[in-house]
C-alpha cells in the first residue's frame, strides 16, 4: 500500500470530497494513466478553502471544464478583495509580490480592461485573458499568501476569525497523521498549497515525515515567499530534509503565472550547498497555465508520482 | 490481429504508397493511394495522411474528395486557414448538385468552427466573424437537402452557441426547429440506409430538442453502440465539450461527456482484453456453461512457466464433474472474439479449489492458444472509494460475449487494509453488475488498468451477506481476489 496527500491552491473550491474526486480522476484520465486507487494507494485531500469562503463552489463542472471563461475555471473564484497591509513589512511584501504579477497600476488595469498591453510585460500580462479575469487572480493570490505567511486572523462573513496559518498547519499535520497513511507516502502540492506543504515540513516541529514532495505551479521560487520563510529556510539549507526522506520534484509552466519568473528551484532549496530539487518544465495546453488538472495530466507529474511510490505503469 | 497491429499494417501500406507515389506509379497505385488517406483519417494518423494526400493531390490534383481529405488534415493539425484556401477554390468549381460541393463546404464550416473555438476570447470580432462563416457554411448545403443531417446538426450547435453569444446572426433560423427536422429526417431514414454517422448525429441533434430524456435515451444507445469507432466518439467529444460547452453547462451534461470520455477508454482497452475471454462450452452439446479466460502461467508460479492456462470457477469445470461442473474431458474452450470457430480441448487441471474456498480451477490446453494475450494481473485489489467500479467480460446466460459496463460499483472487499477474510487465505471481493448464470469464471477488472482483480464466481439478485462482519443483505455479485488465488497455487493450497 501507498498514500498520497493533496493540498490544494488558491481561491475558492468545489467541497472536499468532490475537489478529491477530481484530482483522483484527472490523474487517472491522463495520457500516462495513473488510477490510484486501482494501484491500491489512497488518497487524502488537506481542504482549506472553507477558511476564506463562506460555503464551497458547487459548480463542479467549471474546475473540470476545458474553457477558462470564468473565474472558477482560472483560480480566481470567490471574489477576493485585495488584502489591507498591517505594516510597513507587509506593505512592502503586497507591493513585491504585486510586482511579479504585473506592472500595471489599478487604474491602467480599469482603464483598459481587455488590452494586452506592450512591454514591459508582469506574469499576468503575458496571459491573454481579460483583466476581468486576471484582477481577480491577482487579488486572491496576494489575499491567500499574505494571509498564511503572516498568519492573519481571518474568517468568511459569519463565522469566527482564525488564525489562518496556524489552522491550516494543524490540519496539514493531521492528515498526515491520519491512520489511513501507509507507507510510501508523499505529499503532491500545488499553487499556494506549495508554500503550505513547504513550511510544514520544513518549519513545524510536530509536522510527521513523509517519503517525496511533488510541488506543481508554485511561488516558492519568488524572493518575498522565501524571505518569510526564514530563519528555517536558507539557500543552501533550504530542502526540507528535516521531514522528507526522499526527493522534491518540482514541476512548472513557464507561462504559469504563479510560478512568476522564478519556477525553479534547485539552486534555491540546495541541501547541504548541493542541488537537491527536481525541476521539471511542462508545457499545459491553452491559456491559463496554472490549472491543477493540467498539470495532474502532464506525463511528467505522473512519472514523479510513480517514481516516489513505487508503482508501475499501466498494464 | 490486434487493432495496434492493424494500425501498424495500415501505416506500412501508407509508407510504401507515398514511396510509390514518389516514383514511376499507375492509376491502380493512385486509387490505392486514396483509399489509404481514408483509413488513416479514420485512425486519426493525420501527419502521414497530409503526406499521402499531398502526394496523391501530386498525382491527381483534380481529385475533390483527395483535396477534401487534404483539407480535414489541415483542420485536423491546426492550420485553419490555410483549409479554407484548399476548400474555397474546390467548392467553385463543383457544381452544386453534387455532394462533394456539399462536403467542401460543410468542411469549410468545420474550418471556420475551429477558428472560433481556438479563440480564447469568443466575444472578440474575429471569434464572431468566424462564427458567423461557419453558420453560413454549414447553412448553404443544409438548406438545398434538409436531408444533409450532418450539415443540419452543426447549424443547431452553432446557431445555439451563437443565440448564448448574444449574436443575431441569421435571425429567421430557430435551432430548436431545425433540431427536430433533424431528428425527424434521422428517425425516418430506414435501419438499412442508417450509416456509421447516424447514431452520433442522432445523439447531437437531441441536444438541440433540450428535452433531456430524449437527449438521455439518445446518447446511451450510441455509447452502447458496439461498433462505434474511436474517431467518431472522439469527434462527438469534441463536439459536446467545445461547441454545445456541456460540461459547464450543468451536472447533467457533465455526466454525457464522461460517458463518451468512458466509452472511448473502453473502446481501447476493453476490446483488446475481450479477446482474452472464452466460454467454456459441452463439448458434446456446444452449450455455453461459463466463462474462462487466459492468464500466464508465471503469474501464478506454474511450471513451465511461459505457458498459457485458462482460470475458470470449479463449478465449471473440475476433474470429477462435482458441483454441476464439466469434466475436463467433456469441456472445450473457445475465444470467441479471435476465432468463434477454433475450438480448444482441456488436456489437464493444473490447480483447482473447491467451491467453499476459491471456486477455481486452471486448465491446461490441449494445444497452445496462439496470438493471443494472457490478461494482466492487478498487483492489488482497489482502494475502495465513493468511485471505485469495475468491469466484467464474459458470457452472461450462456449467449455472446458481453461488456458489463455499467453500475459496476465495487462495493466491498476482504484484502489490505481493512478487510477481514472469514474463510483463512480466502479474499472475496464484492461489486454490483447485471451478470448471470453464464458469467461464472469470468474475470474482474480494475476500471482503468484493465488488469484482473477477480475471478467472479457468483450473482446475487437475492440477498448477498455483507462482507468484514457487516450485517446484513445487499444485492451484490462476488468474485474471489486473484490475488489470494495466486498465493493459493503457490502454496499448493487447494
Amino acid at each position: 500500500m501507498a498514500h498520497v496527500t493533496f493540498i490544494h491552491g488558491i481561491s475558492n473550491k468545489p467541497p472536499a470530497a468532490d475537489l478529491l474526486r477530481i484530482w483522483r480522476e484527472a490523474l487517472a484520465n491522463a495520457a500516462d494513466p495513473l488510477p490510484l486507487g486501482d494501484l491500491g494507494v489512497t488518497s487524502d485531500l488537506v481542504y482549506w478553502a472553507d477558511l476564506f469562503y463562506e460555503k464551497p463552489d458547487t459548480n463542479l463542472s467549471a474546475y473540470e471544464g476545458v474553457l477558462e471563461n470564468t473565474p472558477e475555471a482560472v483560480d480566481a473564484s470567490g471574489g477576493a478583495t485585495p488584502p489591507q497591509p498591517r505594516s510597513d513589512e507587509e506593505a512592502e511584501f503586497l507591493e513585491g509580490l504585486r510586482r511579479r504579477l504585473t506592472v500595471m497600476t489599478d487604474g491602467e488595469i480599469a482603464a483598459a480592461p481587455d488590452a494586452v498591453p506592450p512591454s514591459p510585460q508582469g506574469a499576468l500580462e503575458r496571459i491573454p485573458l481579460p483583466w476581468f479575469l486576471k484582477k481577480p487572480i491577482m487579488n486572491v493570490f496576494l489575499r491567500d499568501v499574505h494571509h498564511y505567511l503572516f498568519d492573519v486572523d481571518f474568517a468568511p462573513p459569519g463565522r469566527t476569525r482564525v488564525p489562518i496559518r496556524q489552522t491550516i498547519r494543524e490540519r496539514f499535520v493531521a492528515a498526515l497523521r491520519s491512520p489511513q497513511v501507509s507507507r510510501p507516502h508523499i505529499v503532491i502540492s500545488h499553487s499556494m498549497g506549495t508554500v503550505i506543504a513547504y513550511d510544514c515540513l520544513k518549519r513545524v516541529a510536530e509536522c510527521p515525515g513523509v517519503d517525496g514532495l511533488i510541488t506543481l505551479g508554485s511561488p516558492l521560487g519568488l524572493d518575498e515567499v522565501q524571505d518569510k520563510l526564514r530563519p528555517e529556510w536558507t539557500r543552501d539549507d533550504g530542502f526540507p530534509h528535516e521531514r522528507v526522506a526522499g526527493g522534491w520534484t518540482n514541476i512548472f509552466d513557464r507561462l504559469d503565472p504563479v510560478c512568476g519568473f522564478d519556477p525553479v528551484f534547485a539552486n534555491d532549496y540546495r541541501r547541504a550547498g548541493a542541488a537537491a530539487v527536481e525541476d521539471v518544465a511542462v508545457q499545459n495546453e491553452g491559456t491559463w497555465r496554472h490549472s491543477i488538472t493540467k498539470y495532474l495530466r502532464q506525463p511528467a507529474v505522473c512519472r514523479a508520482i510513480r517514481k516516489m511510490l513505487g508503482v508501475s505503469g499501466a498494464a | 490481429m490486434s487493432s495496434e497491429q492493424r494500425v501498424d499494417e495500415l501505416r506500412a501500406r501508407a509508407q510504401e504508397a507515398l514511396s510509390t507515389l514518389r516514383g514511376m506509379c499507375q492509376d491502380e497505385d493512385v486509387i490505392g493511394a486514396k483509399a489509404l488517406v481514408e483509413a488513416l483519417r479514420n485512425e486519426r494518423d493525420y501527419e502521414l495522411m497530409g503526406q499521402l494526400a499531398e502526394a496523391v493531390s501530386r498525382s491527381d490534383p483534380k481529385d475533390a474528395k483527395n483535396r477534401r481529405l487534404y483539407a480535414q488534415y489541415l483542420i485536423d493539425t491546426g492550420k485553419a486557414t490555410a483549409a479554407i484556401d484548399v476548400l474555397q477554390p474546390l467548392a467553385r468549381r463543383l457544381p452544386k448538385d453534387q455532394p462533394e460541393y456539399a462536403e467542401a463546404t460543410g468542411l469549410r464550416g468545420r474550418a471556420y468552427k475551429q477558428i472560433f473555438f481556438d479563440a480564447g476570447d469568443k466575444t472578440t470580432p474575429g471569434a464572431r466573424e468566424a462564427l458567423k462563416a461557419a453558420i453560413a457554411a454549414y447553412r448553404g448545403p443544409y438548406e438545398r437537402d434538409p436531408r444533409s443531417t450532418w450539415h443540419g446538426v452543426n447549424l443547431v450547435a452553432l446557431l445555439t452557441r451563437a443565440r448564448a453569444l448574444g449574436m443575431r446572426t441569421a435571425p429567421g433560423l430557430d435551432p430548436q426547429a431545425i433540431a427536430a427536422q433533424v431528428v425527424d429526417t434521422l428517425q425516418k431514414t430506414p435501419e438499412s440506409e442508417r450509416d456509421e454517422w447516424f447514431l452520433p448525429t442522432l445523439a447531437e441533434a437531441s441536444l438541440g430538442l433540450r428535452d433531456w430524456e430524449v437527449i438521455d435515451l439518445n446518447i446511451q444507445q450510441y455509447v452502447a453502440a458496439r461498433d462505434a469507432k474511436a474517431f467518431q466518439i472522439a469527434s462527438t467529444l469534441r463536439q459536446f465539450t467545445q461547441v454545445w460547452d456541456l460540461e459547464n453547462r450543468d451536472e447533467r451534461g457533465r455526466a454525457l461527456v464522461d460517458m463518451l470520455r468512458a466509452r472511448l477508454l473502453r473502446l481501447k482497452n476493453g476490446i483488446e482484453r475481450a479477446r482474452s475471454v472464452a466460454s467454456i462450452r459441452h463439448a458434446v452439446e456446444g452449450r455455453r456453461i461459463g466463462t474462462g479466460f487466459l492468464v500466464e502461467a508465471r503469474d501464478f508460479g506454474v511450471q513451465p512457466d511461459d505457458q498459457m492456462l485458462v482460470l475458470t470457477n470449479f463449478h465449471v469445470v473440475n476433474g470429477h464433474g462435482a458441483s454441476q461442473g464439466l469434466k475436463p474431458e467433456d469441456a472445450q474452450v473457445v475465444f470467441e472474439a479471435v476465432d468463434p470457430g477454433r475450438t480448444y480441448a482441456v488436456s489437464e487441471i493444473v490447480w483447482s479449489s473447491p467451491v467453499d474456498r476459491y471456486d477455481a480451477s486452471l486448465l491446461q490446453l490441449g494445444e497452445p492458444a496462439t496470438g493471443i494475450a494472457p490478461l494482466p494481473i492487478a498487483a492489488t485489489l482497489p482502494v475502495l472509494e465513493d468511485t471505485a467500479c469495475v468491469y466484467i467480460i464474459g458470457h452472461p446466460g450462456g449467449r455472446d460475449l458481453a461488456f458489463s459496463f455499467q453500475d459496476n460499483e465495487l462495493l466491498d472487499h476482504e484484502g489490505p487494509p481493512a478487510g477481514q477474510p472469514q474463510i483463512p487465505g480466502v479474499c472475496r471481493v464484492h461489486y454490483r453488475a447485471p451478470t448471470e448464470g453464464g458469467s461464472s469464471g469470468s474475470p474482474v477488472f480494475n476500471s482503468r488498468l484493465w488488469q484482473v482483480i477477480a475471478l467472479h464466481h457468483k450473482g446475487g439478485k437475492i440477498g448477498m451477506s455483507k462482507l468484514n462482519g457487516k450485517s446484513g443483505t445487499y444485492a451484490a455479485n462476488e468474485g474471489i481476489a486473484i490475488q489470494s488465488i495466486v498465493a493459493a497455487v503457490k502454496a499448493g493450497r487447494g
